[in-house]
């Protein structure tokens, strides 16, 4: 994929901008992605997420993602909140820390935005 | 029409410096709005370094003011001149530092151009640097090092300090250490001997420039009559550093270690070093000798006293504690750490955070964990988002016991977030408060989270949450210490604005 045209990850409206692309080219980011329905379900799942995901394996999923990876988000004041922006389509969310267990030498970056469908994406990089 | 990069490569994101992550990049229908938006936030950072130099600065006259101590013994020994030259010569390049980004801040009100903002911030915040790296310096030399004396062993130290003073004298001086058998131990600060040894090596690298010989020894010595007045008879600690340079004549000798006495180039060393040495050794209770003659080399001996203490027993505490991480680190894990630090600084947020992280550095000196009270308030600024949490159990099974927590904190999370311990178990992952506090136990070194949320409902906000552990004897971390803030983002001004 040519990298000057590739959607970045930085890109404000990533949700939208990934929704135009074909899963081949999802999967050929320099990122992963993942979208969740509106019922938590993965329904898709991208190549770069398996090998980005940060966690070796998939253990992040099948986990209540906001309360135990997320930081912060635990606390009870966000969970309306994060619910009713799920519900409205106006989640974004960014977090990220410097160093992990794995890696000591990369950061983690997570991007969270509502999907059109209701649903969420996950955006993971590691740096 | 302003001009804008070209489509197709974004720009190098000018926030790199200042920390927050701009909505701005691709808007190129409205790359006004973009600048405006960039601008205010990127001006506000500014604004607050600027603040953090100006506040270290007023630490500096302070601390000036309130050594009159040291003032008296300067200006009996070298008069007044002393002072005069130094607060000159601190004047006139705080003053440069300040002037270079007060040329920023203009500069930037009239720049359209989003390239050359980045390149104006860095160059402001490279002349901060300096600004506060002269601070440091002068601070440093105005007050006694905060680290207590404790007691050293000469030999472990040398063994330690090998590469070190290698480097030190460079590749073109061949550089020999020497620890006598059986070497006594003496009672100082060890950072404050490496540095006086490092000093020491360099100053002979300088009297060599064609290349020579240094060699750093330290042996055991019972000084009878051949000694200054001012210092008892007794037991003493010679470190010696002895090099085959041009040496002095004998009135540069005289003068060798009055302060800010040099004989090289301005811009080159402060002339502090030696002036340095010779305080360490008087507060020690020993004293520095120089023997010195032109074409013949230079020896400076610095002698401290014996200590009579006796290392204290490493006293066990009851069940299987925490393991006590390696100390001294080898160097490559150490290469590894800072390695670590340099990024957490690049990509902490708020400024506050950055001063807190240094702190920790400096107080981390060359042991491999911070005292917990030479840290209770690294961050005053920030002491209503600190909390402090004791660490207890094993390391298996470790638990956090709050000793204090700020009162910013209480009042943005309420009792459930915070109990007042709660045990961590390996099925935190590592986003977690808890995933965060293991990980910084673990590790030893500082952790760091962050988040932006805009929920659609308010404003947006980031949350930060840097933990820094410490010790209470340098080696085992036993509290972490940890600054959580929030704070609201501006809006994007291409979104509507919350009713």
């Amino acid at each position: 994929m040519n990298e000057s045209t590739a959607v970045s990850f930085d890109e404000p409206e990533l949700a939208r901008a990934v929704e135009q692309l074909s899963a081949a080219a999802i999967d050929a980011l320099p990122y992963g992605a993942i979208r969740l329905d509106r019922a938590g379900r993965i329904v898709f799942y991208s190549d770069a997420a398996a090998r980005l995901s940060g966690y070796g394996a998939r253990p992040a999923l099948g986990r209540h993602f906001f309360t135990d990876v997320a930081p912060c988000l635990a606390h009870a004041g966000f969970r309306g909140r994060i619910e009713q922006a799920q519900a409205a389509g106006t989640l974004d969310i960014e977090f990220g820390y410097v160093g992990d267990f794995d890696d000591a030498d990369k950061d983690v970056c997570f991007r969270i935005q509502s999907a059109s469908d209701g649903g969420i994406w996950i955006f993971t990089q590691r740096l | 029409m302003i001009p804008v990069e070209p489509t197709g490569t974004p720009p190098a994101c000018i926030f790199e410096y200042a920390g927050a992550t701009p909505p701005c990049v691709q808007d190129t229908e409205n790359p006004h709005k973009q600048y405006n938006w960039c601008h205010q936030e990127l001006a506000q950072q500014l604004a607050q370094r600027t603040r953090m130099l100006a506040e270290a600065t007023q630490a500096l006259a302070l601390e000036i003011r309130r050594r009159e101590k040291v003032q008296a013994s300067l200006m009996e020994a070298q008069g007044l001149e002393s002072i005069a030259f130094l607060a000159g010569g601190l004047a006139h390049d705080l003053g440069n530092a300040l002037g270079a980004m007060a040329m920023g801040y203009q500069l930037l009100e009239a720049q359209p151009n989003p390239a050359m903002v980045q390149k104006i911030a860095k160059n402001g915040r490279r002349a901060v640097e300096h600004g506060k790296e002269l601070i440091a310096h002068l601070t440093d030399f105005m007050r006694n090092r905060a680290a207590a004396p404790a007691l050293v062993a000469p030999d472990v130290l040398f063994t330690e300090m090998d590469a070190m003073l290698g480097y030190a004298a460079g590749s073109q001086i061949a550089c020999r250490l020497q620890a006598a058998p059986d070497v006594w131990p003496v009672r100082i600060a060890e950072h404050r001997l490496s540095s006086a040894l490092l000093n020491l090596v360099v100053n002979a690298r300088h009297a060599m420039p064609g290349g020579g010989e240094v060699a750093v020894t330290v042996c055991n010595v019972a000084l009878g009559a051949a000694r200054p007045a001012s210092v008892g008879a007794g037991q003493f600690v010679r470190f010696c550093v002895a090099d085959t340079g041009c040496g002095m004549t004998p009135d540069v000798l005289a003068r060798a270690t009055s302060p800010l006495f040099s004989t090289k180039a301005p811009g080159q060393g402060t002339g502090l070093g030696l002036y340095m040495v010779q305080r360490l050794a008087q507060d020690a209770g020993g004293y520095l000798h120089i023997d010195s003659q032109r074409g013949a080399g230079t020896q400076v001996s610095l002698y401290l006293p014996r200590s009579e203490d006796i290392p204290p027993a490493t006293a066990q505490p009851d069940g299987p504690a925490w393991v006590p991480l390696d100390h001294p680190a080898p160097q490559p894990q150490r290469d590894q750490e800072d390695a670590l630090l340099e990024r957490l600084m690049q990509r902490l947020r708020s400024p506050g955070l950055l001063a807190a992280l240094l702190a920790w550095r400096e107080a981390r000196g060359s042991v491999f964990l911070p005292v917990i009270d030479a840290v209770r308030c690294i961050a005053p600024a920030q002491v209503d988002s600190t909390f402090i949490a004791a660490l207890e159990g094993t390391e298996a099974e470790p638990t956090f016991r709050f000793e204090s927590i700020g009162s910013a904190l209480l009042e943005k999370l309420g009792p459930d977030d915070l109990p007042n311990a709660f045990a961590v178990s390996d099925e935190n992952l590592m986003g977690t408060l808890a995933g965060a506090y293991r990980r910084a136990a673990r590790t030893g070194l500082p952790s760091y989270e962050y988040a932006r949320y805009a929920l659609g409902d308010g404003v947006p906000v980031r949350f930060e949450r840097l933990i820094l552990p410490a010790s209470r004897d340098g080696r085992q971390v036993s509290h972490l210490l940890g600054i959580v803030l929030f704070a609201n983002l501006p809006t994007p001004l291409n979104e509507t604005p919350p009713p």
